[in-house]
Formats: C-alpha cells, structure tokens, sequence
C-alpha cells in the first residue's frame, strides 16, 4: 500500500482492533507486524522462508487447513521460549529470540505474529472492576461500557461452558462462602464462569455419532484444552473456536477493502517534524524486514503504536521523541502466584462423579472469583510441560526441599525436584490449579528502560525492572489464601503454593499511562498524530481483571476520535 | 565439578548461587559481578528441564535437537505416558453445560 492514512505498529490485542475499526470508517490502513503470520497462503512456509509476497490485504489469502498444519497443538513446537513458534523472536527459529535484559528470576510472556500474544492467550475477556476506573484514570466507566459491549458481540464472548475443572471449582467456591455473581460488571465479591472470547460448544458433542475429530471442523469448541497452544479447531479460519485477534479481526480487518498487512517487519524509529501545536507531529516509520534486513521509511498521516507493553516504550525511547519521565514507567503485572490441590479418587467421584479431573480439559481458564479490591483468583488448566515449569520449577522461595518450614498451610511451597516432582506429576490429572491474580499498584520504579550496554538489529534492547509495592504484596497474600480455602472446601488433600518470583510477566500494562504519556483519546501529549493502542496506555491494572478486552474497548474508541479529529 | 556432587550437593550449590552466596567476583565472565544474570540463568535452568521433559520434545527422538523446522515425533512421549496426559486431542466430552449466559446479564440490566 502506498502512502496509507495511518500506520499501526503490531497486529496483537489492540492493533487488529484499530485497524479493523479505522478500515470500517473508510481510513486506509497499513499494519506493520514484527512476526510470522500463521495461516496465510502467502507464506505457507512461514518459519522457513520469507515466501514470495510482502503483504496480504484479501480475505482470500486466510487458509484454515494451513493453519491447523502450522499450529500442531505441541507444546514444545508452540511454546518453547527460545524455539516454539509462539515465541518473542523472528519467524525465522533458527534464530536467537529477541533479546530482553531482565536481571532476575524472570518469565516474559509475549508473542511475536499476527495475532500478537492473543495467538496463545486464553481468551479470558474481562470488563475492568469500576471501581478500579472510576476516580482513577481520567475517564470514566460508564464511558467505556458501549466500547465493551461493542468488542464483546464482534469476537464474540460468552460464559465459559462448565467442565470438571470448573464444576470442582463452584463447588469449592460454594463451600467458602461465595456466591455466584451473573454480572459482566462487577462491584462484589462472587465467583462466576470465565466471560471467554471462544465460541461455544458444538450442539453435537456429546453426541457420540459425531466423531471428535469430524467436531474439530464444525463451529463451535470442542474443549480440547489447546487455547494455550493456539487453537485451530472450527471450519474455516475466521471461524477458529478461540478468538485470537488474527482470526477475529484481522480477517475482519482485511473485509474492508481499506486494511493491508504486512508481517516480518519490525518498526525501529518513529518518524517527526517540529510542530507548532504539540511540540513534534509523527510523520511515518523506519523499519526493517527481518528476513532480509532491508531497511525503509513509509510516510503516513497518523501512526498508531501498538507493539505492547514494552516494545511501545523502547521505540519511543529508541525514537527519541520528547522526554516524559513517564515513559516506560509504571509497569504493572498482576503480581501472580499459583497453588495446586491434589485430590483423591474417593472425593472426586462424590463430587464429580469422575474418578480424575484432568485439568487439560476444557477450556484453560473458565471459571473465576473476583474480589474487588484485591483482585481476582482463576482455575487454570495447562498441558503438562507448562504446569510443571510454572507450578513446580519457578519460585521465589527456592526449594521446596531446602526449606526452613514455617507454616502448615502449604504442604509443599517452591520448586520440586526428585521424587517429589515425579509424584506431583503423577497427580496431574487429579489436580486443580488456581492462579492468583493480584489487583498491582502502578509505582514508577517499575518500569521498561532502554539497556546502555546491549543492542540488536532493532536497536537498544529493553531493560526490565519490577518489584511489587508493600500493597500488592499484601493481596497477593489474602488472596492465595482465600484460593487455599476454596481447594480445602472443595476437598484437596495436599497443597502446593508455588510462590511465583515477582518477575512473572504475562499481564503486562500502564508503561504509557493515559493521563501522563497520552491523553484521555489515547494521543501522546508531546506528538501530535502519535496514538498509543495497546495494554501500555492503561492507567492502572484494572483491579485485577485480565487486560485485553479493556484494551480492545479502548482502541475501537480511540479510532472514533482519532477520525473526529483527523480525518473529517 | 559439578557434575560429581552428590544430588542433595548440587541443590545447594543451584541453590547458593540463586541466592548470591557466592563471590561474584570469582565468577568467569559473563557472570562475574553480574547478579542478575546469575539469577536468570540459574532459575532457567531448573524450568527448562522440566518444561523439556514434561513436553513433547524427548520424543523428537534422535531429532530432537535438529533445527525445529526439522525434527520429527518418533514417539509418544514417555512422560505423558507416566503422567497419563493422553496428547494432542480433538476435543473433549466432558460439557457439562453453562452456569451463566451472558444473555442473562443483559436481561438483569434491562431490569435495574
Ligand atoms: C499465557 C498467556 C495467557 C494469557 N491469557 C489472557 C487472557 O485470557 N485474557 C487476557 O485478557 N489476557 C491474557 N493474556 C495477556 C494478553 O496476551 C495481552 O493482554 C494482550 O495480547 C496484549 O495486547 P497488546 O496489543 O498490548 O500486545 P500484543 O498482543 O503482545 O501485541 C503486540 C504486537 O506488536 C508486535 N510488535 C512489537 N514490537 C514491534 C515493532 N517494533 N514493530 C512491529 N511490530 C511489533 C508484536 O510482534 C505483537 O504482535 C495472556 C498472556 C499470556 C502470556
Ligand atoms: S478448548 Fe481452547 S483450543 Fe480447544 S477448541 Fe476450545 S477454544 Fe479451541
């Protein structure tokens, strides 16, 4: 596409949405996306070769079968932080991962690709707590709420169908006190199922004349327990079960005749001029093809960024636009922690009438507690490599085995190794994992800075750096309690606190806060025509809720001002 | 050295080394005077052999450290066969219906 009206930077949680909403208004639209794009006929290939064409603006390109070949369901071809095709890196594996300096105990989650890190991402789609918005950020709830309602009919979400893990869940749930709170709003205390961007099941699966693999190219989830890997189950790929913005959006996006895509390209500079009004206007984008290392500058009228919560402020840094001692500043990640209930037969089949949970099916997260005010506590069931790593092998305690032990209200707490890894694992399918999900106070020391020592292709390379205030240290506290309690009610006979390191990132937000990098139209205070669309423009961490749904009613509503504006 | 210790030993040797107590100074480069990067490596290196093992990459077989473009499953992994993870699966019956719609909540706000 020559001389687009804008330029979105990244294809992930926000970016597909911008686009898509820009396209609809008749803007035309250039999205440039660092990674792989999986499930386009352009690149059929596309971790081995760059393929013949550069970009891909027709829905026809968009090839489902493709896609199932791709995403194998694997969790070490998916997954692997250094390898797997969901990684942080260049489409090309044979490559080293794009390098972030995190000088500690440190998991950093995020995918490069169309489809950005929504491509693994469980779907969870959650309203922010509003009391979490009101009188904090500079806009209200009630002002978002239309925006909700819009990004919830496109992906589409529903409640999240109920299966072993869930049911045990509400059981303990019930047996602790709570209640079942039906709202998409929430202002309690209660438990609920997960409102998930993933279509429900198909009216034949427990059908047995139907056979699961035939379901598997039907509409509609087939609970299979892969989201975390990618899931390529329905009939074609704008109809995949789980609604990752590369199957949502995008195709979407690509409908409008006015969207153009165009993956393996990563944006190292964004270009300005002075400007009498705010001080610098955004012009366009340097960027470079990964493959071939070709470099070039595209001009547009507006540029969005929308590169996520650390490659957005190291490009404005990288870019050296103004200074604003808020930029990169106020990293958030739910401060997280996990604990794991073992079971036995005897309860289960009381409960469940099952003798085995099998956290591996279903939806990976479908069920949830909010508790405004410190957060929020959710079932999570991964495939086996991915729990063992996060529940039993990241700590900040050490060793379960070397540990002075204190308390009774663990039986074990840290990494296992041994004999005692082998049993845990041997438990798998009798478990029940809730993740913490703490309500983070935004500090300024936390933050993403640009490494004086280290820089790749793209330039300095992101420094990170996060230790969670006395605050969040408390909630996380209460709330791996209240999650112990719901595992004793619900029956465990043994339970593992993982007490994950606070360098867990999966949750990334507010390092471009509304209020102090950009304005309540998420446009950056010192550039004119320099819009932020991403988990970074966040003003605090929501109270909790899971980010990306917040992040998709934001950007549709920053598309709308940004053509009041810009384009009337 | 290391490899000579007993298991409880090399624990506490991950262990001391995950918590500095150690001379970092009389680390070999890149981990001299480097804490933080002795703290990444040493916390990797516990989850990525048990993300290995427990994952599908021992079966890569005698693949299994070929480029990933290039290796191939020779069989199902073992682990999974310890642990009863059944593997790559079409889907599930286990639905137990829904406890929620969201066309529930919407009835609710038209109410109130
Ligand atoms: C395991 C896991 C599970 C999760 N589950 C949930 C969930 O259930 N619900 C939820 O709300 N959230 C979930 N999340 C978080 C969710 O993935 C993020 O909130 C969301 O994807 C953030 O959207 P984003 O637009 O900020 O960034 P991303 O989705 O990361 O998108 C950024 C995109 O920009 C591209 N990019 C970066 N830099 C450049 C550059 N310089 N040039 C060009 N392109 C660039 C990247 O390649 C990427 O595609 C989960 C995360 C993980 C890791
Ligand atoms: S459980 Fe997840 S991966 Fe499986 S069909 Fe449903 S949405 Fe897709």
């Amino acid at each position: 596409m020559k001389n687009p009206d804008v330029i979105v930077i990244g294809s992930g949680g926000g970016g597909a949405v911008i686009a898509k909403e820009l396209g609809e208004l008749g803007i035309r639209v250039l999205v440039l996306e660092a990674g792989p794009w999986y499930g386009n006929k352009k690149w059929p290939e596309p971790n081995k070769n760059r393929g013949e064409a550069k970009v891909s603006s027709n829905a026809v390109d968009l090839d489902g079968s493709l896609y199932r070949q791709q995403l194998t369901r694997l969790e070490n071809d998916m997954n692997d932080f250094v390898t797997g095709k969901f990684r942080w890196g260049s489409a090309d594996r044979r490559r080293t991962p794009w390098f972030r300096n995190l000088p500690d105990r440190a998991v950093l989650w995020q995918t490069a690709g169309v489809g950005g890190s929504t491509l693994h991402y469980y779907a969870n789609s959650l309203r922010a707590f509003p009391q979490a918005i009101n009188n904090e950020w500079p806009i209200n709830y009630k002002e978002l709420i239309p925006y909700y309602e819009k990004v919830e009919q496109t992906l589409p979400v529903e409640f999240a169908p109920t299966t072993s893990k869930e049911a045990l869940f509400y059981y303990g749930a019930e047996k602790a006190g709570f209640t079942l709170n039906k709202t998409l709003d929430v202002t309690r205390v209660g438990y609920r199922p997960q409102p998930n961007a993933i279509l429900p099941p198909n009216e034949h699966l427990m059908d047995p004349n139907y056979s699961l693999e035939e379901l598997s190219h039907m509409e509609g989830c087939t609970l299979s327990g892969h989201c975390g890997q990618g899931c390529p189950y329905g009939p074609s790929l704008e109809k995949m079960a789980k609604r990752s913005t590369n199957v949502s959006y995008i195709p979407l996006a690509m409908k409008t005749g006015n969207v153009t895509i165009r993956p393996n390209t990563f944006v190292t500079k964004v270009l300005t001029v002075q400007s009498s009004g705010r001080g610098r206007r955004a012009i366009g984008v340097k960027c470079r093809d990964t493959w071939t290392g070709e470099i070039e500058e595209i001009r547009a009228k507006v540029v969005v960024m929308a590169a996520g919560c650390v490659e957005t402020p190291r490009l404005w840094l990288n870019s050296e636009l103004p200074k604003n001692q808020w930029v990169g500043r106020g990293l958030t990640n739910h401060y997280m922690d996990m604990v794991t209930g073992v079971f036995d037969e005897k309860t289960l089949m009381d409960v469940l009438g099952s003798p085995t949970i099998n956290p591996f099916v279903g939806h990976t997260s479908g069920a949830r507690l909010d508790y405004p005010g410190l957060g929020m506590i959710e079932n999570i069931g991964e495939s086996p490599g991915l729990s063992a790593q996060t529940l039993f092998g990241f700590s900040q305690d050490g060793y379960n085995r070397l540990r002075l032990s204190d308390s009774n209200e663990w039986d074990q707490r840290g990494r296992l190794i041994g004999s005692e890894l082998d049993k845990a694992m041997k438990d798998y399918r009798r478990t029940l994992t809730l993740s913490i999900i703490t309500d983070d106070e935004v500090q300024y020391r936390n933050r993403v800075e640009l490494d004086p020592h280290v820089i790749d292709e793209h330039g300095a390379v992101p420094l990170i750096h996060y230790t969670p205030s006395q605050k969040s240290r408390k909630r996380r506290e209460q709330l791996t309690k209240i999650a112990t309690n719901i595992l004793r009610q619900a029956g465990a006979k043994q339970i593992h606190r993982a007490d994950l390191p606070p360098n867990y990132f999966i949750h990334l937000q507010s390092t471009m806060r509304m209020g102090f990098v950009v304005d309540t139209s998420c446009e950056a205070y010192q550039v004119e025509r320099l819009y932020i669309a991403d988990n970074s423009a966040d003003y605090n961490s929501l109270g909790g809720p899971n980010p990306t749904l917040t992040t998709q009613a934001l950007a549709t509503r920053t598309a709308e001002k940004m053509v009041q504006k810009y384009f009337q | 050295m290391f490899s000579r210790l007993s298991r409880k030993g090399r624990v506490r040797t991950l262990s001391a080394l995950e918590n500095l107590e150690i001379d970092l100074y009389l680390l070999p480069s890149p981990f001299q005077n480097n804490a933080g990067l002795v703290k990444y490596v040493t916390d990797a290196l516990n989850r990525l052999s048990m993300f290995g093992y427990y994952s599908e990459w021992p079966a890569y077989g005698s693949t299994r450290l070929n480029q990933p473009e290039h290796r191939r499953l020779e069989f199902f992994p073992l682990s999974w066969n310890q642990i009863g993870y059944p593997g790559v699966s079409h889907g599930y019956r286990d639905f137990r219906g829904f406890l929620l719609k969201i066309a529930e909540t919407r009835v609710k706000n038209e109410e109130s």
